[in-house]
């Protein structure tokens, strides 16, 4: 691919962003969402959040041999960390320490 | 300053996968030119990663415009819900704010103003989580496209990204309808891994948002 084809994939895949960021604000028209909507829009940010982590915690082939693996060790410890502390930060912190260690114990 | 303070437990995690994706776009050959011009201008992970392999494949142009385009899909999803707080403001405002709008912000914001109606504060608490996620992450994805090279192959950075939304997830569990919606999600995404352009995700979001109307319907 030429530089100059390179440049424009990349400014057109900036610009579809850009789109899909503003599709429902770029009207002038003032779109109300009806209450409704509005109550499962609110589910929309968490649906969201499990459907990417979840895949990156439980990969599809640790299904087949039910192998417990480091990252889901390191989740769990996340998770009570987050509800012990009822901090965000406990969760990162301790989910990435006890992933580390259970994968170093596990060689 | 109070968005600022309500996003920053999110930026370590935001900056670790800031830096996977930095590392993960230049180790996958693309020139450094182009890397570097589409991290600043596309802003968007998950959006570029996609793009990445499809630019290197010389894929026609409305192919890589399209695949990006599905996994953005999200963005909409978003923009509709801004608009209920922001569709007061000139064009141009809403068109420079949707720019920061992402995953992080979103959720911090939605957390902070549940109730969809426009309040004075909200500009600048957007602002503030926008201004500092969008710091934070072309920070964090120029050093990794920089100094990505140093971090060894077998270190699982991204892994500190994935606790970030998890650590999010656990925050926004407020009720059994929450509880319903992030398992059922993960159930759907789960069983369709591996479809084209991150589907599955769009998929749970849908049925998420689905689920809401129903339950929250049901127990007014």
């Amino acid at each position: 691919m030429s530089t100059w084809m390179g440049v424009a994939a990349v400014l057109g895949l900036a610009l579809t962003t850009l789109l899909a960021r503003c599709a429902f604000l770029l009207p002038e028209k003032k779109w109300r969402v009806p209450a409704w909507l509005a109550n499962g829009l609110n589910h929309a940010p968490l649906a969201a959040l499990s459907a990417v982590v979840a895949p990156q915690i439980v990969p599809m082939e640790s299904l087949w041999t039910l192998a417990l693996t480091p990252e889901m060790v390191g989740a769990a410890a996340g998770v009570a960390g987050y509800f012990v502390k009822r901090n965000i930060f406990m969760t990162i912190l301790l989910g990435v320490v006890v992933m580390g260690l259970t994968s170093y114990w596990m060689g | 300053m109070e968005g600022v303070k309500a996003y920053s437990p999110l930026a370590l995690g935001i900056a670790a996968w800031g830096v996977v994706t930095g590392a993960a776009m230049l180790r996958s050959g693309l020139p450094l030119h182009l890397v570097v011009l589409m991290s600043l201008t596309v802003f968007a992970g998950a959006a570029q990663l996609i793009a990445v392999p499809l630019i290197l494949a010389e894929a026609p142009l409305w192919l890589i415009w399209l695949a990006a385009f599905c996994v953005n899909l999200r963005f909409m999803i978003y923009s509709l819900h801004w608009a209920s707080y922001f569709s007061r403001l000139p064009r141009s405002r809403r068109v420079l704010l949707s720019y920061f709008s992402g995953d992080s912000v979103y959720v911090v914001f939605m957390r902070r103003y549940p109730e969809a109606v426009p309040k004075a504060g909200q500009v600048p608490f957007y602002l503030g989580a926008a201004l500092s996620n969008w710091t934070v992450w072309q920070l964090s994805a120029l050093c990794g496209i920089f100094l990505g090279h140093l971090i060894p192959g077998d270190w699982n950075v991204g892994f500190a990204g994935t606790m970030a939304l998890l650590g999010i997830a656990c925050a926004l569990l407020k009720n059994r309808i929450s509880w319903l919606v992030a398992i059922v999600g993960a159930l759907v995404s789960f069983s369709l891994q591996g479809v084209p352009l991150n589907l599955n995700v769009l998929l749970s979001i849908v049925v998420g948002v689905a689920l809401g109307v129903v339950l929250s319907r049901r127990s007014v």
